[in-house]
């Protein structure tokens, strides 16, 4: 049976001042790259794309539209008093059914990508503790399935990270509060079946070399 | 700034207002008369910079019609008449539950020809003559902020350009088409959704009107 590809939304309206950066997060160039077209390139041509944007958009939306021909954009006017759970709101209101939820300063490998795309049912992208200020999930195990029950920003023994990925159902984020960031607009959610990915995210300065690592190493 | 609340008249369906040049249309009817003329290249420069908001429209398109002058008002009609519509977003129009209407800066003597038979009213700007008929002004120039603003009820307008800007500000879903992949900075800071598919867009105005597909499939 055929499985429809989920709609992929792409988060990009913040502005990232963690990184210290004058630019949006998505035009920092990684290894030759934009980070919004390494994300592009990355994602199968059938599936459908939609990009939030509010900081700098007129430049993320130059950018996106050299990579992909036929992007759709939502644009959040608030992105200075909002967090990212606002923008993706936005952008869910142009799909329906499943849309896959990635953060413009998440690296996620194809393969865990691609697994989102397809599933039918919530899912979020967990990773091993990284970086600075990270936001650990509350989880349990049953039968080798993870099920994330709670955020929280305190850690303990065998933590894990909350990624910024996650594949939902775009109905469903209508309704839920949406002024802070997207883990605390999953919170009515939960508990939710999660899944470990390879990623890598940039937050602070630091991030940066790390994720030109990652990407070397996907290199092979 | 979004005037309308979502909350007015919930119960109606929307008016949907549709910007003509290379919006419902494939081409922008200046450039296709100049290029009857050889002109194309002059008039696709200025329409650039009018779509782009970087002088006054008004200005802009006065000087564009003048670049049109040497066109007869037989060879302006044959031109038009040939002129290709986007037929999807046609289809889609056709079907909404609500009143819909186009809304064009162009002058009624060049939309006319094209817009009379489709069904479908529309608004445009009205041209200053000559003893033949052609146009060599403007006399009146459409504010289609104007026209969103006098529809009862909520509003929906689609459109590509900066003198689109303000009836999508006015409009309580504005929404931005750009199949050139042209950024237009006052577009996308009054717009809630910018399309560059022509397919994606009339699936989302499907979506919002609740229209099913031509295919009477689910997309």
């Amino acid at each position: 049976m055929h499985v429809s590809s989920a709609t992929l939304v792409i988060n990009a309206a913040g502005r990232g001042s963690r990184l210290g950066y004058v630019l949006n997060k998505s035009l920092l160039v990684l290894d030759g790259m934009t980070l919004i077209e390494r994300q592009l390139r990355s994602i199968p041509l059938e599936v459908p794309i939609i990009v939030g944007v509010g900081y700098q958009a007129e430049r993320v939306a130059e950018a996106a539209m050299k990579v992909r021909p036929d992007l759709t954009f939502s644009y959040n006017p608030d992105f200075e008093r909002t967090g990212t759970a606002r923008t993706l709101a936005l952008s869910a209101g142009a799909a329906s059914g499943r849309i896959v939820s990635l953060d413009g300063d998440l690296l996620v490998g194809s393969q865990d990508l691609n697994f989102f795309l397809q599933a039918q049912e919530n899912l979020l992208g967990i990773t091993l503790p990284t970086g600075r200020e990270p936001v650990y999930c509350s989880y349990s195990v049953s039968d080798d399935d993870v099920f994330v029950h709670g955020f929280t920003r305190t850690h303990s023994e065998g933590a894990v990270e909350w990624s910024g990925l996650a594949n939902l159902d775009a109905a469903d984020l209508a309704t839920l509060p949406n002024e802070g960031h997207v883990y605390e607009m999953l919170a009515a959610l939960l508990p939710v079946r999660a899944m470990k990915i390879d990623c890598t995210e940039i937050d602070f300065p630091e991030d940066v070399e790390l994720a030109i690592e990652w990407l070397r190493k996907l290199k092979g | 700034m979004h005037s309308k609340s979502e909350n007015d008249s919930q119960n109606l369906p929307p008016s949907l207002f549709v910007d003509l040049d290379k919006t419902l249309l494939e081409q922008e009817i200046l450039v296709e008369l100049a290029r009857s003329i050889g002109r194309h290249e002059a008039m696709g420069r200025q329409t650039g910079r009018a779509m782009r908001g970087e002088e006054s429209f008004l200005e802009n398109f006065s000087r564009r019609i003048r670049l049109l002058e040497d066109i007869s008002v037989e060879t302006a009609v044959q031109v038009v008449k040939g002129l290709r519509f986007r037929n999807e977003l046609l289809g889609v129009m056709r079907c909404w539950p609500g009143p819909v209407a186009i809304v064009t800066s162009n002058l009624d003597c060049w939309v006319s020809p094209l817009l009379l038979g489709l069904g479908f009213p529309f608004y445009c700007s009205t041209a200053e003559t000559n003893g033949v008929g052609q146009p060599i002004g403007v006399r009146t120039l459409l504010h289609k902020r104007g026209i969103v603003e006098a529809a009862s009820g909520p509003t929906i307008f689609v459109g590509d350009g900066a003198n689109d800007a303000e009836a999508i500000a006015a409009s309580d879903l504005g929404v931005g088409f750009w199949p050139d992949r042209q950024v237009v900075s006052s577009v996308l800071m009054a717009v809630q959704y910018i399309f560059t598919s022509e397919e994606r867009l009339c699936m989302f105005l499907r979506q919002r009107s609740s229209l099913t597909p031509p295919d009477g499939g689910v997309d």
